[in-house]
Parts: C-alpha cells; sequence; structure tokens
C-alpha cells in the first residue's frame, strides 16, 4: 500500500514538472481564473481583492484579535519578514478563486500583479524544500523545480504547486494541476461558459467576492441533504422550514461579500420556489414585519411573518405520511385546546406577525443565582378578540404547565408553582421554582433560569420565559401605545443581534460549560479551549450588531449585515 | 507445583528471569491503559519493585492534573474517558474502572447526574479501603436508584437490593439462602432516595431482630455491611474479581492459590496493599498472567492512543467504545461487563480494525518514532505494542491477535 503511495506521488511529481514545463513553452498569457477552470465545480469561492479584505479586518482590528491564534501567528511570523500584507496584496493582485470538484479535488488559483510578485513565495518554497528534504524520509516526496516561466513544488507530496507567469495554483491532487496545465481540447468547457454560474453571477458579483454553491451537485449527496433536513418537528418546520424547503429545491445558492465603511454585508441568495404549503411564510401585499420592541439587556430580537392557521390547513402535505412529529403536533394542540376548531377557532386568532425577544438576566440575589445563567425568552403577538381568546389561551398554557410539572413528578424532580403579579396596571400568570431546601443559591441549577409568564396587554400576548423579560415587554408594548405599527419590512424574518460585547458577557458568565464541551468534543487540552474561547470572545466584542432578513421573492433571499466597532 | 505464598512473593529479577521489556509493558498495561515509549522505557529502568510502588501513588503533578480538569467536572462519561487517556495516574482510573464493573451502577438506570457522582466516590476509594468504600457506596442514592429500589419501606423490603449486596458485592453467589436476602433486605429499610438524595427514614426501618449469615442483631444498614465485612467470603470474593481484573480472565484460579491474599485483604480491606502485592508477584510476572486478558474497548483505544501519542477527541471516541460495547458509565447489567472473549466476534472485530485505522489517521507515527530516536517506524511500534521485533505495517500491529490481548 505504501510502496503505491510513494510511487504514486514520484509519478505525480514527474507529470506535474513535465506538464509546467510543456506549458512553459507555450504563450505564457492565462487567461482568466473563470476561463482557466473546467465547468462541473460544486462550489466556487472568488474574492476580487483580498488585500482589501486584510485591511478591512485589520481595520476592525480582527486580525489583532485573531494574532493569538497559534496558526495565525504562526503563518504571520513567515510572511512578515518577506512583506505580510504587502505580500498578499500584489500575489493576490488579480483576485483568488478557490474551486471545488467532486472527488475531493479542489483547486487554488491566485492571480498576482506579475511574474516578479511571485518570486518572494519561490524563494520561501526552496527554503522550506531544503530544510523539509533534510528530513530521512522526505526521499522523493519533496521537491522544488524550476522550469521556464515557472515552478513547480511540494512539501510533503500531500499539497502540490505550481506557478506560471503571474499564477500560482495550489492542489491535493497532482493530476489536477497536470490538466489545468496542459494545452486545452477544443471542446474545453470553461467555469465562465457555465450557464447556472453566469445566472448565478448575475446576483452575486460588483461586491469583494461571492461564494456560488451547486445545489443541484450537493443535493444529491445523502448527507448533505440530511444536513437540510431538520428535525422534521412543527416547530422546526414553522421557524426554518421555507430555508430548508428553498435550498432542497435549488439549483444553485450563493453569497455575495460587501464592504462598506464599518460594516460588511453578506447577501445570499438561492432560486429555489417555495411550495404551495409554505405560503404561510410569505405577507400578503402591503403586510410585512412588525418593527423590533426594545428591552433592556437585549441581546437579540426577531420579527416573523407565520401564518398558523394556513400552516395548519397545509399539514398534510407539510407532514405527508403523518409522521411522529405531526402527530405529536395535533396531539398536543388538541389537549391545549380541546374541543375547538383548531384552525378557526384557535390558529386563526393569531395574527400572523409574530416579535421574539432574546434579553440577558438579571438575578435577585434574595432568590438565588444559577451556576450556569441562560438568557430570558419571549414571544410577542397579537390576537384576534382578545378578550374571549385571552382566557382560551390562559387554559392552554396552565394546561402546558400542568403537563410539564407532572412529568417532572414522576421523575422526583420539583415542579412549577403558579402565582399571578401586577405590573403597570396588567396582572399576569407566571410560575417559578422554589429555592426552599437549595444548598448553595449562589449556583442554583439550571431550572432556576426560567419563569414561566404569561401576560396579556391590549390585544397582544407576551409568553414569556422569565416574568422579569415579560414586564419589561409589557412597557415595550405600552409604549407602541396599543395600536398595531405599521410594517417595518417586506421581509418575512428578520433577527436582530445587538452588541457583541454583551453576547460575550454572557458567553462568558457560561465558561466552564463552552470550555467542557470544547475539550471534550475536539481532543484539545483544557488551556488551549480556554485561549481560543478568549479568542473568540474577543472578536465577538468587536461586533456592533447585526441583522439578518429573509425575503421570499423570486427565489429567497437572506441578507446578513454586521456592524464592526 | 509452588506454594501460593512463593508465587505471591515480589518477583527479583535474576539472569534466570530477567526483567525485560515484554514484563515492564505487561506491568504498564495491567496497572492502566497503555505503554508509551517513555513510560517503557522507565519502567524497564527502574524495575518492577519500584515501578509499582511508583505507580501506586499519586505522581506529583497530579494535584495540577486535577486543577487542569475543574472545567471537566461534570461532564458525564466523555469526561471521564478524557480523563482516562490524559492522567498521570492510570492504577487510579484502572481500578475506577474495576469498581465500576464491580457496582454496575448504571447511568442510563439512574441519571448523569447520580452516576457522575458515583463514579468520583469510586474513584476517591479506588486505591483506598473496601470497606470505607462499601459504606459509602451503601448510603449513595445511584446504588438505590439504579436497582430500582427508590423506597426501602418496613412493609415491602428490597430484596433486589440484598440480593446484588450479598451476590455481587460482597460474599458471593452460594453463600447465602433467601432468609439472608429477606433479612439483609429488612436492614435496609428506611433507606430513600428522595429528590436524588439518599435519606434515612427511621419510621420505615424495621428495628427487630436480623439473623444474616448465621449471626443476629438489630442490625441496620451500617449493622448489615459489618457482618458482610466479616464474613471470610467476601475478602475471598473480592480478591477472585481483582485476580480476574489484574491477573487473568482466562482461568479460573484455585481456591488455596487466592487464599494468602484473601488472608491479607481480610485483615484491613486495604485495596492498595492487594493490588501491589499482585502487581509485585512472581505470579503476576508468569506465563499464568501473561497475555491472559483481552482488552477491553476502552483499554483497547487508550493503549492505541498512548502508544501513538495522541490525544483523541473524548465525546465520539466514547461513541464508538459504546458501539463496540463498552459504554462508560452504563455497564449493560448490574453484574457489570462480561469482559474477556465476550469482547470479541466478528463484528466488534472489523469495528476494532475501523477504530485503529481512524486513530493512525490522526496520528504522526514516523514523528513517534524519530522522536525517540528510531528511523525504523514498523520496528519501533512493533517492539512497543507486541514486544517483537518482526516489523508489520502498524495497523497490522494494531489489529493483530497479540495486540487484543492485555
Amino acid at each position: 500500500m505504501k510502496a503505491i503511495d510513494v510511487v504514486g506521488r514520484a509519478w505525480a511529481s514527474l507529470v506535474l514538472l513535465l506538464a509546467c514545463a510543456a506549458y512553459a513553452q507555450a504563450p505564457p498569457a492565462l487567461p482568466k481564473a473563470l476561463e482557466w477552470l473546467p465547468q462541473g465545480a460544486l462550489a466556487v469561492l472568488r474574492i476580487e481583492q483580498p488585500a482589501e479584505l486584510l485591511d478591512a479586518a485589520s481595520r476592525w482590528g480582527l486580525l489583532e484579535a485573531l494574532s493569538s491564534n497559534p496558526d495565525l501567528s504562526n503563518l504571520e511570523r513567515l510572511l512578515g519578514p518577506l512583506g505580510g500584507k504587502s505580500l498578499v496584496s500584489g500575489l493576490t493582485a488579480g483576485g483568488l478563486t478557490v474551486a471545488a470538484y467532486p472527488g475531493d479535488r479542489t483547486v487554488i488559483v491566485a492571480d498576482a500583479r506579475d511574474a516578479s510578485s511571485l518570486e518572494p513565495i519561490h524563494k520561501l518554497a526552496q527554503t522550506l524544500v531544503a530544510l523539509q528534504k533534510n528530513s530521512p524520509k522526505a526521499g522523493d516526496r519533496v521537491f522544488y523545480r524550476e522550469h521556464p516561466g515557472g515552478a513547480s513544488w511540494t512539501f510533503d507530496g500531500k499539497q502540490f504547486f505550481a506557478s506560471m507567469g503571474g499564477r500560482l495554483a495550489m492542489s491535493s491532487r497532482a493530476d489536477v494541476l497536470k490538466a489545468l496545465f496542459q494545452p486545452r481540447p477544443a471542446d474545453f468547457q470553461p467555469l465562465s461558459s457555465w450557464t447556472v454560474l453566469a445566472e448565478a453571477r448575475k446576483r452575486l458579483e460588483g461586491g469583494a467576492g461571492w461564494l456560488f454553491l451547486n445545489l443541484a451537485l450537493l443535493n444529491q449527496d445523502p448527507n448533505f441533504r440530511k444536513s437540510l433536513a431538520g428535525d422534521g418537528s412543527a416547530l422546526d418546520v414553522i421557524v426554518a422550514g421555507f430555508l430548508r424547503q428553498s435550498l432542497q429545491n435549488a439549483p444553485w445558492a450563493g453569497l455575495a461579500l460587501r464592504i462598506e465603511g464599518g460594516e460588511f454585508q453578506i447577501r445570499g441568495f438561492s432560486d429555489g420556489r417555495l411550495p404551495r404549503a409554505m405560503a404561510f411564510t410569505t405577507p400578503a401585499p402591503g403586510q410585512g414585519l412588525l418593527p423590533k420592541l426594545s428591552v433592556p439587556r437585549e441581546l437579540a430580537s426577531a420579527s416573523l411573518w407565520r401564518d398558523l392557521a394556513l400552516f395548519y390547513s397545509a399539514r398534510d402535505v407539510i407532514f405527508p405520511e403523518r409522521s411522529s412529529a405531526g402527530i405529536l403536533f395535533e396531539n398536543f394542540m388538541e389537549i391545549f385546546f380541546s374541543g375547538r376548531d383548531l384552525k378557526n377557532e384557535v390558529f386563526a386568532r393569531f395574527h400572523p406577525a409574530v416579535r421574539l425577544v432574546v434579553a440577558e438576566q438579571r438575578y435577585d440575589p434574595a432568590i438565588g443565582v444559577p451556576e450556569e445563567p441562560y438568557p430570558a425568552v419571549a414571544l410577542v403577538f397579537r390576537v384576534d378578540r382578545p378578550d374571549e381568546f385571552g382566557e382560551i389561551f390562559e387554559e392552554a398554557w396552565q394546561k402546558a404547565i400542568g403537563i410539564t410539572n407532572f412529568t417532572r413528578g414522576q421523575q422526583a424532580q420539583p415542579g412549577i408553582i403558579l402565582d399571578k403579579a401586577t405590573h403597570a396596571g396588567v396582572t399576569f400568570t407566571y410560575g417559578y421554582f422554589s429555592v426552599r431546601g437549595e444548598k448553595d443559591r449562589g449556583k442554583l441549577p439550571a431550572r432556576f433560569n426560567v419563569r414561566p409568564s404569561l401576560a396579556r396587554t391590549g390585544p397582544y400576548f407576551i409568553l414569556s420565559s422569565t416574568d422579569q423579560l415579560a414586564r419589561d415587554l409589557i412597557d415595550a408594548v405600552r409604549r407602541e401605545d396599543g395600536r398595531t405599527p405599521p410594517p417595518a419590512s417586506a421581509a418575512h424574518t428578520l433577527i436582530e443581534i445587538g452588541s457583541g460585547a454583551q453576547i460575550a458577557a454572557l458567553l462568558e458568565a457560561n465558561r466552564a460549560s463552552y470550555l467542557r464541551q470544547n475539550v471534550l468534543s475536539s481532543g484539545k487540552k483544557p488551556e488551549a479551549a480556554a485561549k481560543e474561547f478568549d479568542n473568540n470572545l474577543a472578536l465577538l466584542r468587536r461586533i456592533a450588531g447585526a441583522t439578518l432578513a429573509f425575503t421570499s421573492a423570486d427565489g429567497q433571499t437572506a441578507e446578513l449585515t454586521v456592524r464592526i466597532k | 507445583m509452588q506454594d501460593s505464598a512463593a508465587l505471591w512473593s515480589p518477583l527479583a529479577p535474576s539472569s534466570a528471569r530477567p526483567w525485560t521489556p515484554a514484563l515492564a509493558s505487561h506491568l504498564l498495561r495491567r496497572a492502566g491503559f497503555g505503554v508509551s515509549w517513555g513510560e517503557l522505557q522507565q519502567a524497564v529502568a527502574e524495575g518492577p519493585a519500584k515501578t509499582v510502588s511508583r505507580l501506586l501513588q499519586p505522581p506529583s503533578r497530579y494535584e495540577a492534573f486535577e486543577e487542569r480538569l475543574a472545567p471537566l467536572a461534570r461532564g458525564g462519561p466523555e469526561a471521564w474517558l478524557y480523563r482516562i487517556l490524559e492522567t498521570p495516574w492510570p492504577l487510579l482510573e484502572k481500578m475506577t474502572l474495576f469498581w465500576h464493573n464491580h457496582f454496575g451502577v448504571a447511568a442510563s438506570r439512574s441519571t448523569a447526574e447520580l452516576a457522575g457522582s458515583f463514579i468520583s466516590l469510586l474513584r476517591r476509594h479506588a486505591l483506598g479501603r473496601f470497606d470505607q468504600l462499601l459504606a459509602a457506596v451503601c448510603r449513595h442514592p445511584a446504588l438505590y436508584v439504579s436497582l430500582g429500589a427508590r423506597a426501602c419501606r418496613k412493609s415491602a423490603p428490597e430484596t433486589g437490593l440484598a440480593s446484588a449486596l450479598l451476590g455481587l458485592y460482597t460474599v458471593g453467589p452460594g453463600v447465602f439462602g433467601e432468609s439472608d436476602v429477606r433479612e439483609t433486605a429488612r436492614a435496609f429499610t428506611g433507606a430513600y432516595v428522595l429528590r436524588d438524595e439518599f435519606r434515612w427514614l427511621d419510621y420505615e426501618h424495621d428495628a427487630g431482630e436480623k439473623t444474616i449469615l448465621g449471626r443476629k442483631g438489630n442490625f441496620d444498614i451500617d449493622g448489615a455491611v459489618r457482618v458482610l465485612l466479616e464474613h471470610p467470603s467476601t475478602a475471598r470474593f473480592i480478591v477472585r474479581k481483582v485476580y480476574r481484573w489484574l491477573v487473568s480472565e482466562m482461568d479460573e484460579p484455585a481456591g488455596e492459590l487466592l487464599e494468602p491474599l484473601a488472608a491479607g485483604f481480610a485483615r484491613d480491606y486495604d485495596i492498595a496493599r492487594l493490588v501491589g502485592t499482585v502487581l509485585r508477584s512472581n505470579h503476576f510476572f508468569s506465563e499464568a498472567a501473561y497475555k491472559r486478558r483481552v482488552k477491553s474497548p476502552v483499554e483497547y483505544a487508550a493503549a492505541i492512543a498512548a502508544a501513538l501519542e495522541i490525544s483523541p477527541p473524548a465525546a465520539p471516541l466514547h461513541q464508538r467504545l459504546a458501539g463496540l460495547g463498552q459504554n462508560l458509565f452504563d455497564p449493560p447489567t448490574r453484574e457489570g461487563w462480561a469482559g474477556g472473549r465476550s469482547w470479541l466476534n466478528q463484528f466488534t472485530l472489523v469495528a476494532r480494525a475501523n477504530l485503529a485505522a481512524s486513530m493512525l489517521a490522526q496520528a504522526r507515527p514516523e514523528a513517534v518514532a524519530e522522536k525517540h530516536g528510531s528511523k525504523d517506524v514498523r520496528s519501533f511500534f512493533a517492539r512497543l505494542l507486541i514486544q517483537s521485533e518482526t516489523p508489520a505495517p502498524i495497523l497490522d500491529i494494531l489489529v493483530s491477535t497479540e495486540f487484543q490481548l492485555a
């Protein structure tokens, strides 16, 4: 096996060398990367000006935050004497293109300003190859060979490099590079003439870079399809079903990157049309999402358009196999709203514009502080005929608490005690776990993060994981003066993330839990996991805010905008 | 046949019975989970007596290791596997695993939190004294929950609990009858687990006279445990299990062979002394013990990791080992894992080969051999792992019969 491997590598090195030499005798002017690479890629990444990206990252302090990463600092040390950023600028002045093909064949192409820009790389490669050659195991696996117009080399027989004129190409497969540097057959079909990519490029080009995904091919991979499948539960379908369906049906998807001033924007597109059953996520003309509700210590918010009556009408299409998820959903709805017509008497009462708020919690030390603090989450939704529906919903909510208590009781776990409280004239129901008998009130179990609450103010219901957030939302809804504000967006899903520093503080409070997961799942030493965690927090603190909006029109559009401090 | 006292006397290396890398490796495999080149060389240089003494004591860096592991304190079976792979005191984890197997308390029959707390208890006493360990186990909620005995009521004594205590944890089968089970269960009445805590409810305790293994008294938990510990069968039963764990699981040892060990153990139930006696002995370094155990999946994976000097991610490795039949925290029955040949079948042998191949792919065997001054990587691993001079591809070594044996 090993012998075949060595022979294979030696052969690959030879053909690579011959191919480069053959090409060197041909005219050195190479076509643009997209005209040079063949069609059929699984994914294509194009960065127009990598140096500009580096500049922006440096301006925003991202490089500084990342410099404690050992791999990156090693790279920095290596490239520093060669000119650092100016080297990258020269090396990639014509852009960077990455194309991944089936069969683990990936090619990275860097187009330099000119052939002389590659000289430092040739020198570095020669030095490293010479160092590697000293190893007794190096043998034929390591080589650096010059030829007219360029050079080819490998440090380990696993990653191959070839340069020609001002182009540097890298691949883990020597035969892939060989094919690229050979004269092309007459019927060669480059990426640039690929219809599906051309269609995508119309929507992707014009910014700092773009990524194209060939979903027609990727969706043939069972693992990829599985990753898009979700858990099939009703909640999963309601929240993310539109995205999964869109990606499963689309021939392609893409991301376009733009950088402007203190923000960067990633727009995602897919041309997958949603089936009729998913119409419950699309706002009717003239309608749309409600503006966010602002509360103290807010971490994130979301505004969604989900017509539950339409969803319920389409349930047999959405869950065609009478799956356990669908049956479970119906069973629970029948228990919660027993004896009612679920479509007309329950789901039709909910206005489709739903708002969600996530906020950091403050704990009353007199009650106790959980060892691992979680954020509070709340849903705010408007209902028709609130006086009549208020009791129906309160009954359903108390049943849910009762079922939870019953199940916990079966497991000998403490249950939730229901109580009433009044805030700003609104009397609402909330539940709590008793702290009586808890030994360490500074390290309470995770259940003390939850004080489920249901409040109503005017036509709005507030369903919150804590009474504190319910109170804050009563104030926020009151500020809207009880009126439904005009639509704030044509999107069907809008997520807004607040200050990265606040999220970082919350993650820091759960440090032990994150470190544990990282160490056990990655095999890292605890010290290395801690360092990585700190680096990530440093990066997060640089984020001033972010928004992610999904719109259904001519396919699906996702727009992520991140503001950097 | 040699007398048993001589068999358990410490090995004194001589020209007739030299101290070899094969014997040093045998000792490290049984007293831990695998052998790295550095550890093997140290053991070869120190000789058996000094090595065993060192293995029984916490190394100087153990305290720092515990501090480093603080973030994993509530990590479940994956965290334990991480500890096994990284510990500087492998004998402690080896004996913790022994007691885990002995008591058979499972997370799936209790809760992960209780099982974790139970493993911590086992670790605290793993090389301490068995009488103290048993007393602590009998007041730990995981034992009761795992055996389905949350409420030991006066009107319905938990005979399942008593049967496990007698037949699995102390005197062993064949020594007691149904009446002993009933009477022991009466001694445990009043023991409850409420909200995952052990509680003693006096009003549920049967305070009447009981007769356990021929002894009469108003026994409660402590009293019953004392009777069981004072019965000579308990020391014999534990020693027999320790023999199977450290020496050989292929042959059933004669009673006379174990008698000196049992007599010594019964004096004060000092586990470390028993383990030390076994590991230093002539018998341990004889053909009767050499390659007479099958590595459990955990031992198999940890041995590969130690030799290749890699730190595989514990969470996915734990899943693979569960697939091979050893789900830490979750022995399949209250008798623990059957062990021995039951680890190997057509399916698990293929799965072991796949595991070895994937761990080998994470490693840089050439670099490991080079680091230890060897240019011939195959010969290096043949000498390290199976003490053979026959060079073979590393994967062949890892899937060889010789490497399956501990």
